[in-house]
């Protein structure tokens, strides 16, 4: 082994010293020589003799200093060596075809490199927390009779959990937290922010420490002790100016009083669901307040013991709260418990989609290969004579392949280069046009993964190119210098429409899946949500606990700054409701009882409460009866259900006037209000319930305004009615409702954008395949047609014969590509609106696109035939 | 004509040689083989250089240029410490292959 590797260390010095060692050899050859003379000489041989004895003795010295060359370094690395400068001689003289292999290679290697450096980022690369492959999501899966299906849920109570932490075995650690909002600034002008509220175990479970300062510590964490909070960086920066003296000083928010204890790591990023990637404040879980403490949403996550697995720390747990006796409060009557790996919970719903890309990309950089593959078996034509040349001269069948091979290696490396370029403008182009459309988009970066990938595209598109024509070449032409052929053999014709067929299946996959995902988009954004598209400000009020203790304070101000918007001229009409569509995506959950209907049980329904002019404001249509009044907000006594909920409870007979029980009240359904998309554009209504906000009230309050003008342009009016009230509440989530719903539809542009720039791609490139395959047989069988024009034949025939053949291979590469788009449809399908997987228009107008470019592209080169002079044909035979 | 040794055998005969005749050249290396050998043993010069240049970079044996008898100059090999161990455990190996298929066809010879 020792020796071996001595062996290989010499032979790589050798490589820097080539000169004087075959020095070297020449004078150990010679004095061998000349002693085998001087032998030979005293055995009375006369010189000439002697040293033509001698040299007879020897050998030719060529083989033997060949083999010695061998020994002392590495015959393979020479070899391909030479061929490298070979290689790059050839092409230099061959540059047309260097620009098309670069430029089909950039982009479809580009394409490739951009793609799996987003898979790498989002797939492969591990959550940078230490072990943060033990790390875990602990769901509860809601089993409750009442509930319509099981769903995932989170936990309502820290009871449960700190149950959990004290019984389980099988985790080092777990811990809790809740997104949340705060306002700060309680100056003249206050802002919302985003914050989380944590357990203590937290951060030590994420295996991070703090910038300053420290953690909170379980005391802290219990109710009724010293207020702290921990800052993040970002808003030490900004609020703070990064002064370090702010720790340990007490700051107001939200009229009270906290102590700093720690400031956040600049580089911590949550990667845990639920909390969003500039959490602001940090707080201990208990200090859960206002709207959040009627309904915690607590999510727990955990860390595996070292050496236990997922599915046992999932029976522990599951066991664990079967014995559960503690707090039932706001959790689910009914519920198991559920372990998820964290990075497969934040990101394998992503794999579908790439994997999707993925494919496509690799389908674009096989039919750019099989065209390039193509050019190379028209070039065997020409250099026929010259490998058989080299072959006659003793080269061997694997030496010529692994020339060929290294031919296409060179002619594949400036396009991987440049592909590099590509990728990283599609990347940015991907990040400016969609920044939130792929998580972890801003940690892309260029890493060992994604060079070793690019390697093995290289080698891929090299093989890919080059073993067929090299391995075909060897086989036909080696054994026979003389035999050389002009004119296209029956197995050229054959394997030529093979490829062609296959290009074409690729591009049809392509192109199909690309056509539903654009079709879906379109249709989302064409879908009508039950409401105005434009003209609405959408905004979010929250008020302090502090300030506003009660829900009847609550409905106060809802009431008072509805009317106070409505009155701001310009504005047509204002509303407030608990839950704006597509932006809150949670209805309020409210037991009712349906008692002329056949369901007896009590019903749990989302419920959205609101105030009046709701309807006006949003331009939902009432089906019948009347919407909620200034009468029902002081009654709330009155409801308005929607179309789902009336056919679902009532059937064909009108709902109206007839009673809903919550609990003990009694309410009357006044009116049925059109079904709206609430919260996905693409789901469909639910049966809901529309209630007056006092019957609900909660101190989060949504806020929308409908106007003639631009909406965005009545914020500082909204601010300034909003100070009226009270100056210390900040507006946050201002938007508009066409923005709002653009969010919505951005996920579904951006699959379609990717899929599309692909399908343009994988078309142009199997047209100019299909073109060049044509002219390329065209012109071989040039001699052929002249003959047979000479003949007699007429240039109508023949051209008819050309395309007749010619369709032939597109033809079958889409009989045969359809199944396979069929089978990528299905894949598709929950990526998938208003289309179905098997949509025939899809189908047959993509085959039929696809069989139109294939005759453009065989039709071109084929009027060439038309244009044959006979006469000329036969002088150059 | 005499008969062609495999490399690894060659290599073999050189580190004996070398051990027992000390620092010699590529020539006289083959000369003395062929001798030993009654001339039965024909040394292939293709063979034997790389096979020096390998057991060289391998570090069992030497190279140095000098001086011959007869005033030549050449490049002289010896056999180093690694060079003398590898060929004591190759001598036992081979030992006992041979023993081995001697009493192998031994047995044949008895049925």
């Amino acid at each position: 082994m020792i020796a071996r590797i001595r062996s290989l260390l010499v032979r790589l010095g050798n490589l820097f010293r080539r000169t004087a060692q075959n020095q070297d050899l020449n004078e150990e050859l010679q004095s061998h020589l000349d002693m085998q003379m001087d032998e030979f000489m005293q055995q009375g041989m006369s010189q000439q003799e002697a040293y033509r004895k001698a040299r007879l003795k020897l050998g030719h010295p060529a083989p033997i200093k060949e083999a010695c060359r061998d020994q002392q370094r590495f015959p393979l690395f020479d070899s391909l060596l030479q061929d490298f400068r070979f290689s790059l001689r050839f092409w230099k003289q061959r540059p047309l075809l260097v620009l098309a292999a670069t430029v089909t290679l950039a982009l479809a290697i580009g394409m490739n490199v951009a793609i799996f450096s987003t898979i790498d980022s989002i797939l492969l690369t591990s959550i940078p927390y230490p072990d943060s492959e033990r790390l875990v999501l602990i769901s509860l899966l809601d089993e409750s009779p009442r509930n319509e299906s099981v769903t995932r849920s989170r936990l309502g109570n820290t009871e449960l959990l700190e149950f959990w932490q004290q019984e389980n075995k099988t985790m080092s650690g777990m811990a809790g937290y809740s997104a949340w909002m705060t306002t700060v600034g309680s100056g003249g002008d206050p802002e919302r922010i985003y914050t989380a509220l944590t357990t203590p175990d937290f951060f030590p479970l994420l295996g991070i420490q703090p910038l300053m300062g420290r953690f909170f510590s379980p005391e802290e964490s219990r109710p009724g002790s010293n207020q702290v909070v921990i800052l993040g960086h970002h808003y030490w920066q900004g609020r703070f100016g990064g002064d370090p003296d702010i720790l340990h000083q007490k700051i107001t928010l939200e009229g009270k009083p906290y102590q700093v204890v720690g400031i956040m790591p600049a580089d911590f990023k949550p990667y845990v669901p639920g909390l969003g990637r500039n959490i602001g404040l940090f707080f201990p879980i208990t200090e859960i307040s206002g709207s959040l403490a009627k309904s915690p949403i607590i999510n727990v996550i955990g860390k595996l013991r070292e050496g236990t697995s997922l599915p046992q720390a999932q029976d522990e747990l599951r066991a664990l709260s079967g014995n559960y006796t503690g707090n039932r409060e706001r959790l689910p009557e009914k519920f198991d418990v559920r372990v998820f790996p964290l990075h497969e919970e934040l990101y394998g719903s992503y794999r579908p989609l790439l994997m999707i890309f993925l494919g496509c990309s690799s389908c674009i950089l096989l039919i750019g290969c099989i065209n390039l593959m193509n050019v190379i078996l028209a070039q065997l034509t020409g250099r026929t004579k010259e490998l058989a040349m080299r072959a006659a001269l003793g080269a061997k069948r694997i030496r010529l392949i692994q020339q060929m091979l290294m031919e296409c290696f060179v002619l594949v490396l400036p396009g991987a280069l440049l592909g590099i370029l590509v990728a990283a403008g599609l990347v940015h182009l991907m990040v400016t046009l969609y920044p939130l459309q792929l998580p972890r988009i801003d940690e892309l970066k260029w890493s060992g993964n994604n060079f070793w990938f690019l390697i093995g595209c290289v080698l891929f598109s090299s093989i890919m190119i080059g073993l067929f024509p090299a391995w075909k070449l060897t086989r036909d032409h080696v054994a026979d210098v003389h035999h050389i052929s002009q004119s296209p053999t029956r197995s050229q014709n054959r394997t030529g429409a093979f490829f062609l067929a296959v290009q074409t299946a690729l591009a049809l996959v392509i192109l199909s899946s690309a056509t539903l995902l654009i079709r879906s988009f379109q249709e989302l954004r064409m879908t009508d949500p039950g409401y105005r598209k434009e003209g609405i400000l959408t905004s979010q009020v929250s008020l302090p606990e502090k300030s506003y203790p009660t829900p009847e304070s609550h409905a106060m101000f809802a009431d008072q700054i509805q009317k106070r918007l409505a009155s701001i001229p310009g504005v047509h009409s204002a509303a407030i409701t608990n839950s704006m569509p597509l932006v809150f995506n949670l209805l309020l959950s409210v037991d009712v009882q349906v008692p002329d209907s056949p369901y007896k049980e009590k019903q749990r329904i989302g419920t959205r409460a609101v105030s009046k002019d709701f309807n006006h404001t949003f331009g939902m249509p009432l089906i019948s009866g009347r919407f909620l009044n200034e009468q029902d907000e002081k009654s709330l006594e009155s409801v308005v259900v929607n179309q789902q909920f009336a056919r679902k409870y009532f059937g064909d007979t009108s709902p109206l006037g007839k009673q809903l029980l919550f609990g003990e009240k009694s309410k009357t359904i006044v009116g049925v209000l059109r079904d709206i998309r609430n919260m996905k554009l693409q789901w469909e209504a639910k049966p809901e319930i529309y209630i007056p906000f006092a019957a609900y009230p909660s101190s989060m309050i949504d806020i929308a305004i409908y106007t003639d003008g631009n909406p965005a342009s009545l914020t500082p009016a909204v601010r300034a009615e909003l100070r009226q009230i009270d100056s210390s509440l900040a507006l946050s989530q201002i938007s508009t409702i066409d923005r709002n719903l653009n969010d919505q539809v951005m996920q579904w542009s951006f699959r379609a954008w990717i899929l599309g720039l692909f399908a343009m791609l994988a078309i142009a490139l199997a047209a100019i395949g299909i073109y060049g395959v044509t002219a390329y047989m065209v012109r071989l069988r040039n001699k052929e047609f002249g003959i047979r024009m000479a003949l007699g034949a007429q240039p109508k025939t023949l051209l008819n014969q050309v395309l007749r053949y010619g369709m032939l291979a597109p033809m079958a590469g889409v009989i045969a590509g359809i199944p396979l788009a069929l089978f990528t449809g299905k894949w598709l399908e929950s990526m998938l609106y208003g289309i179905e997987p098997f949509d025939p228009v899809t189908y047959t107008s993509v085959s039929v696109i696809l069989l139109a470019i294939a005759l453009l592209g065989i039709l071109i080169p084929s009027f060439r035939v038309t244009r044959i002079n006979p006469a000329e044909t036969l002088r150059a035979e | 004509m005499g008969k062609e040794i495999w490399q690894g055998t060659l290599a073999l005969m050189v580190l004996q040689t070398l051990k027992v005749m000390g620092s010699l050249h590529g020539y006289g290396i083959a000369r003395r083989i062929e001798q030993i050998s009654n001339e039965q043993l024909l040394v292939q010069y293709g063979t034997l250089y790389p096979t020096l240049i390998k057991l060289e970079q391998e570090g069992l044996i030497h190279s140095e240029w000098g001086v011959s008898d007869n005033n030549r100059r050449a490049k002289f090999y010896t056999i180093t410490e690694a060079g003398i161990r590898k060929l004591q455990k190759s001598m036992k190996d081979w030992e006992l292959t041979t023993e081995v298929v001697a009493s192998f066809f031994r047995l044949k010879e008895k049925e």
